[in-house]
């Protein structure tokens, strides 16, 4: 028995670790007729509805394609694309894990389309260490693009929170009289990013803000929060709500305790069916307003735009157990038409010709995105997607605000 | 029972930690750093089982030592530029002494209103590490990597941490085996059994069980220690109550009151969810209830007593198919003596 054992450990000292695709004849995730791509979303969990949204929408465009032939490379090519995905269920150490089982086990060429900030802030530094990229993380927070140097394997999508809540300011400095801002948001860094943007947008004018109430992601209501914004009898609120269930709950509760504020919603909880509808918020308030930069596939101006249409027949095709109307399904969709973009204009198959790409990418012409939003992967400290319009909710769809 | 299984057991140990000790040299870093998080889950599980399992008081409160002894190593380590075993010690007295404090009120409750009083941790727990936040890096979390492989060693992060984190626990473990096959254990069980009766036997409940709280939160925040220096990360979610809850119940179903048990817990809260994500990524939080459900139904006293009662079966079976000589078990392999030892063997 412990010659068996003997046996056994020399046999494992003896095969040393196969460090990675450097070395081997095929470069990690890419084969001659396919490209593996790998992500790790919240499919259980809190943001459960969220993650299946965006892992529908990114299934439904590469499948789409895939349907259509497959992705045709610089080197002549043409692969199919193979997305290999894992739950996280919102938790950090189990994101990392995921990462690490995509570079290490299934060997994928990119980790596209992740979802959930604090999880991403998680695998950063792993993958700054492993060399696979992690791009177009689909959150608002600036620490994915801000520092490329450092962080030269990740990189984000949309535009900031910051971002966001400047653009929401502009809606309100433009009264151009005193105004007090009713305010609640999220307990963490994604809500203090939203309200330092709409500080920063309301500095120097005379608009005061209210509050700030917060909650937790977990909560299961916010009605005492709203109850005590009511009572500020505020002319402006600003319910930087991220959590859809949540949102429709709020303006609910300040549609029972008959308070008419001008209501500022961020974009990812302002979707008419999800939030808008059930609330009665869209009948109720006399002024609404939202930012964006992509389009809303349950909005009835897009009704006949020929690329909403094809969104929403391949999400049925493709992705029917996933809800279209969740805007991360539209951000999913996005985020893999720029990621089969950058496949294509790649002239290095390996995972440093993946970033070489991405910062190289320049296009107006991805569907979903609202006319004039562009990506533009060139900017240092910036990610690729940053121009975000006001939005203003009149016959029953938003659109952009009349000239003052 | 069989003199032989010990010795086997013991052959079996020697076995796993030469495969422990090789594996990681060639294994992928992904395999690495899930080995090394069961270890640190292994331990605060260890650490419930002190409390929970021996000393039969429900406590919720672990995942705040757990996040207290993590943030303590990321802040002293990774900010504070504080060698490794300073920040560990940090990370093992500082919940140690919360754990104390919280015992003075704790063991004079029982049952849920004790349950209740460990309940506040987390929640309490969550809001500070987001409030102060230039301390912990608020809700986006801290990124501390504090495994530095040292040059001669030739290892990668993740192998060095490997290392690192399971001697650790071993040691851990070790010292609490020793702790519970000792006075410590026998005066637990007493107290988890009838107060009463320990009262009158000369062990005073209240010590001993604040001892337990103290040892539980120490092991709670070494385990917190351990999971930041395997995955380089820390957020307020690691303190969530979410996290207390799970422990308990892998505790429970990985055997309560054992030290097998205890990894076992870990084990099951790493894999589960890899297993059940393999049915389906999207339900995997339904089958990790179903999965939890069903080791229960068919091991009702956890794992680690259904691998005990294995044992029971085995030495028979093993005498069966390997009979002993007369006179004492014969050397593993000598096949000369076995038709000695089935000719005495016969009845």
């Amino acid at each position: 028995m412990l010659a068996a054992l003997a046996a056994l450990a020399l046999t494992l000292s003896g095969c040393g670790r196969d460090q990675g695709g450097e070395g081997s004849a095929t470069t990690p995730g890419i084969s001659d007729d396919t490209v593996k791509l790998g992500i790790s979303l919240p499919l259980s969990g809190p943001v459960s509805d969220a993650g299946q949204a965006q892992l529908g929408g990114a299934k439904a465009f590469y499948e789409a394609i895939n349907a259509a032939g497959g992705v045709r490379m610089r080197d002549g090519k043409t692969r199919k694309i193979q997305l290999v995905y894992y739950d996280d269920g919102y938790e950090a150490a189990r994101s990392v894990q995921n990462y690490r089982r995509l570079a290490d086990q299934d060997r994928v060429l990119a980790h596209v389309g992740a979802l959930g900030t604090a999880q991403n802030a998680a695998v950063m530094p792993i993958a700054t260490q492993q060399g696979m990229p992690q791009i177009y993380v689909a959150s608002g927070a600036r620490l994915f693009s801000a520092d490329q140097q450092k962080n030269r394997w990740t990189i984000g999508w949309q535009p900031t929170y910051e971002t966001e809540g400047e653009t929401l300011a502009k809606a309100v400095v433009d009264l151009g009289r005193p105004v007090k801002v009713a305010v609640i948001r999220q307990n963490d860094d994604l809500g203090s990013a939203f309200l330092n943007g709409f500080t920063k947008g309301i500095q120097g004018s005379q608009v005061t803000v209210v509050g700030p109430q917060t909650y937790e992601p977990t909560d299961t209501t916010v009605d005492s929060q709203m109850t005590n914004l009511a009572a500020s009898r505020a002319e402006v609120l600003l319910s930087a709500v991220a959590v859809i269930r949540l949102q429709a709950s709020a303006l609910t509760k300040v549609r029972q305790l008959g308070w008419k504020p001008i209501v500022l919603l961020p974009a990812f909880t302002s979707g008419i069916s999800t939030v808008l509808k059930p609330s009665g918020a869209d009948a109720y308030f006399a002024q609404l307003y939202t930012t964006g930069f992509v389009k809303s596939p349950s909005d009835p101006q897009w009704s006949s735009d020929p690329a909403v249409r094809e969104f929403l027949e391949r999400m049925k095709k493709y992705s029917p157990e996933a809800d279209a109307n969740i805007p991360n399904a539209v951000w999913g969709y996005a985020t893999a038409a720029t990621m089969v973009r950058t496949l294509e204009t790649m002239t290095d198959m390996t995972r440093q010709g993946v970033m070489d790409a991405v910062r190289k990418l320049q296009a107006s012409d991805i569907p979903m995105l609202l006319p004039d939003v562009t990506v533009n992967g060139s900017r240092p400290g910036s990610s690729p997607v940053t121009a975000t319009r006001l939005l203003r909710f009149a016959d029953g769809r938003w659109g952009l605000p009349a000239p003052s | 029972m069989n003199p032989r299984l010990p010795r086997l057991g013991a052959l079996g140990l020697v076995a796993a930690v030469i495969v422990l000790g090789v594996a990681p040299l060639s294994a992928t870093p992904y395999t690495n750093l899930q080995i090394a998080l069961v270890a640190s889950y292994g331990v605060a599980v260890l650490g419930l089982n002190l409390v929970s399992g021996y000393a039969g008081q429900i406590s919720l409160g672990q995942s705040a030592f757990f996040g207290l002894g993590g943030y303590a190593g990321a802040i002293a380590t990774a900010r504070g530029g504080w060698p490794a075993p300073l920040s560990f010690l940090l990370a093992c007295l500082l919940p140690a002494v919360v754990g104390l404090l919280i015992a003075i009120p704790a063991v004079r409750l029982r049952g849920h209103a004790l349950a209740i009083l460990t309940l506040a941790l987390p929640l309490i727990g969550v809001p500070l590490a987001k409030r102060y936040a230039g301390l912990t890096g608020g809700s986006e979390g801290l990124s501390a990597p504090m495994a530095q492989p040292p040059a001669w060693s030739g290892l990668d992060y993740d192998q060095w941490a490997y290392y690192v984190v399971l001697s650790v626990a071993a040691v851990l473990f070790l010292l609490a085996r020793n702790a519970l096959t000792g006075r410590l254990g026998r005066a637990l069980s007493v107290i988890r059994e009838n107060e009463v009766v320990a009262a009158s036997m000369g062990i005073s409940p209240r010590r001993y069980k604040a001892l337990a709280f103290t040892m539980a939160a120490a092991y709670g925040g070494a385990g917190g220690w351990l999971f930041v220096y395997a995955i380089g990360f820390i957020s307020p979610l690691e303190l969530d109550l979410l996290l207390s809850v799970s422990l308990l119940s892998v505790m429970i179903v990985g055997g309560m009151g054992s030290v097998l048990g205890s990894i076992l817990g870990g084990a099951l809260y790493v894999y589960i969810p890899v297993v059940a994500g393999t049915v389906s990524p999207v339900r995997t939080t339904l089958l990790y209830g179903a999965i939890l459900l069903l080791v229960l139904f068919f091991a009702p006293g956890g794992l680690a007593k259904a691998i005990h009662r294995l044992g029971h079966w085995l030495g028979p079976w093993l005498d069966r198919v390997w009979p002993r000589r007369n006179g004492g078990p014969p050397e593993p392999g000598t096949a000369a003596t076995r038709s000695e030892g089935s000719v005495s063997s016969m009845r």
